[in-house]
């Protein structure tokens, strides 16, 4: 029964990893009650293991019909993609922004999934229009999603699918946008890096402008552990717990990997960042780069990831930090950062709650 | 921050338990505002009954409106019965004014006659007495030696209107030789009774 409290259960689920969260959220505090984790291997989405996992973590958290479910959306089957409107009631506005997705990319509106931002969201152009960040998804797969959820795995039916990527606009401090320089329009880029993608999000005016696929993600590494023979179900967990590579055996190897993925990272960030300067269309763009932000799955992988495209001076030395957390971030969470970026989204829905730290579940 | 969310199609739905405790929260201030007004009402007719100890055993704890319709009938009862003991009072009041008056009527003539029975003749001629009806005497008073005080006769009206009968006479005066003769009727207004 909930009544006097609501609950929240977040379910992130892809190619390597499943992860629950149960969040409880009463008198303005949200508190963890449970979390499940569990990583594998696999080369698509609606495997086997996907599936038990599914079902495990909905065996451990126990979801009711009552609770408020938080699904992810893989980062594959998202388009997103911009449009300048006039201004408009907000039906017509999705309408109209349905009938050019569906026009641009030859997908009947019918077998269309298409969502806005909010207005707030919406920059505004010299020419009085509004520039719309849009994302949009085929209905089919959306369709065999919630049926595999639903119908294999046992999940309860979501109110809330996120696009995957988007769990890191949650996670970030929303204070370091909205602080201005006096007299410049502030340029922010967001690196995100995720396990089988990475993104690069565009602010200007601590609005989101855009988002660009990176060419290259920690899968990478996960390939090049399978081709030297390293085991790659160890350093997926090592990865997803943010342990010290060090710790693992194959050490050397690693290193390796690590050091040429990281170095390819760069270089493909650099070359994204610097395409999406070209499109923004910016005098002298360069300079009102307030930051490159960097974030990870994990608080050691963002660090380091940081720290590797600081040191091989990015956009000539601009200022690389760590993705700033927000306030009320759990510190017990460090290991479920991924899946709190969804929490957060559901949370918000729900109303204005702050984390708390995260109860001991029971055994 | 953007809130996306590309499935909007669930319906939310509630577990029995929570559906019920709302149907009870709901149906709370129902249930309170008809505890208080019970206990208002148990109240007010305790101060009630306290208060008409006669109309104690005709209040109960069950609705107002019986309560009222069988203190009403009860109502009606008692003026009905008073209305008849008041006809029932009256109609001894008028028999034993009759009974008074009638008695006065006549035992006071023979009062009358005993007093003045030396110097006076007395002679009736006719007497009614009938309830529902006027008394009435028709006399001769008769002296000797042409005297004209006529003791028994003034005596006997005085009497009557002492006793509260209100009186009216038809007197004539004969002269007969040496006697004088007083021939009197008196009514008294006695119809009423």
């Amino acid at each position: 029964m909930q009544i006097f409290n609501r609950r929240l259960f977040v379910l992130e689920s892809g190619k390597y990893h499943t992860r629950g969260l149960l969040i409880k959220l009463a008198g303005k505090q949200a508190k963890i009650l449970k979390t499940f984790s569990k990583s594998y291997i696999e080369k698509e989405y609606f495997s086997e293991k996907q599936t038990d996992a599914i079902k495990q973590t909905i065996q451990v958290i126990k979801p009711d019909i009552e609770d408020f479910v938080v699904f992810n959306y893989p980062y594959e089957e998202i388009i997103f993609s911009t449009a300048e409107m006039p201004k408009l009631a907000d039906e017509q506005l999705r309408n109209a922004v349905k009938f050019k997705i569906s026009e641009d990319y030859h997908i009947p509106p019918n077998k269309l999934i298409v969502d806005i931002t909010k207005a707030t969201n919406f920059i505004k152009t010299a020419k009085g229009t509004n520039r719309i960040p849009i994302f949009a998804t085929k209905q089919e797969f959306m369709d065999k999603m919630i049926s595999f959820y639903k119908g294999l795995a046992g999940a309860p039916e979501p109110d809330i699918v996120m696009p995957d990527q988007l769990k890191y606009l949650e996670l970030i401090d929303e204070q370091f946008l909205k602080d201005e320089i006096p007299g410049q329009s502030k340029l922010t880029f967001l690196i995100c890096q995720d396990l089988n993608y990475s993104v690069l999000f565009t602010f200007t005016e601590n609005k989101l402008n855009d988002i660009t696929e990176i060419p290259i993600s920690l899968e990478n590494v996960i390939e090049q552990c399978q081709k030297k023979e390293v085991n790659p179900q160890k350093v997926l967990s090592a990865i997803l717990k943010g342990s010290e590579i060090g710790s693992l055996e194959y050490t050397e190897s690693i290193q390796e990997i690590f050091s040429e993925y990281y170095s390819k990272f760069t270089f493909e960030a650099e070359k994204a960042i610097r395409g999406a300067i070209n499109h923004l269309n910016i005098d002298n763009a360069l300079t009102k780069i307030e930051a490159v932000v960097v974030g990870s799955i994990n608080s050691r992988l963002t660090m380091d990831l940081a720290y590797q495209i600081r040191e091989k001076e990015i956009l000539r030395g601009a200022n690389v930090i760590q993705m700033p957390l927000k306030k009320d971030y759990p510190t017990d969470a460090e290991e479920m950062r991924t899946i709190m970026g969804l929490a957060y989204r559901g949370v918000r829905e729900l109303g204005k709650y702050k984390f708390i730290q995260k109860e001991k579940v029971k055994a | 921050m953007v809130n996306i969310n590309l499935y909007k199609k669930k319906k939310s739905k509630l577990k029995l338990t929570t559906v019920l405790f709302l149907i009870a929260i709901l149906l709370l201030p129902v249930l309170a505002l008809r505890v208080t007004i019970e206990t208002i009402k148990q109240s007010k007719l305790s101060d009630i009954r306290a208060e008409y100890q006669y109309a104690r055993s005709y209040i109960g704890t069950e609705d107002i409106e019986p309560m009222i319709n069988r203190i009403k009938a009860e109502n009606v009862k008692t003026v009905n019965k008073t209305a008849m003991i008041r006809v029932e009072t009256d109609r001894i009041k008028k028999d034993l004014i009759y009974a008074g008056r009638s008695t006065a009527f006549v035992g006071e003539m023979g009062i009358q006659y005993d007093r003045y029975k030396a110097n006076e003749k007395i002679f009736i001629e006719s007497m009614t007495v009938k309830r529902g009806q006027d008394f009435f005497v028709k006399y001769y008073n008769v002296t000797e030696n042409h005297q004209i005080d006529y003791g028994f006769s003034e005596g006997l009206k005085k009497a009557y209107q002492s006793s509260g009968m209100l009186i009216t006479d038809k007197k004539v005066t004969i002269d007969f030789m040496l006697v004088n003769i007083l021939q009197e009727e008196l009514t008294a207004k006695t119809a009423k009774y």
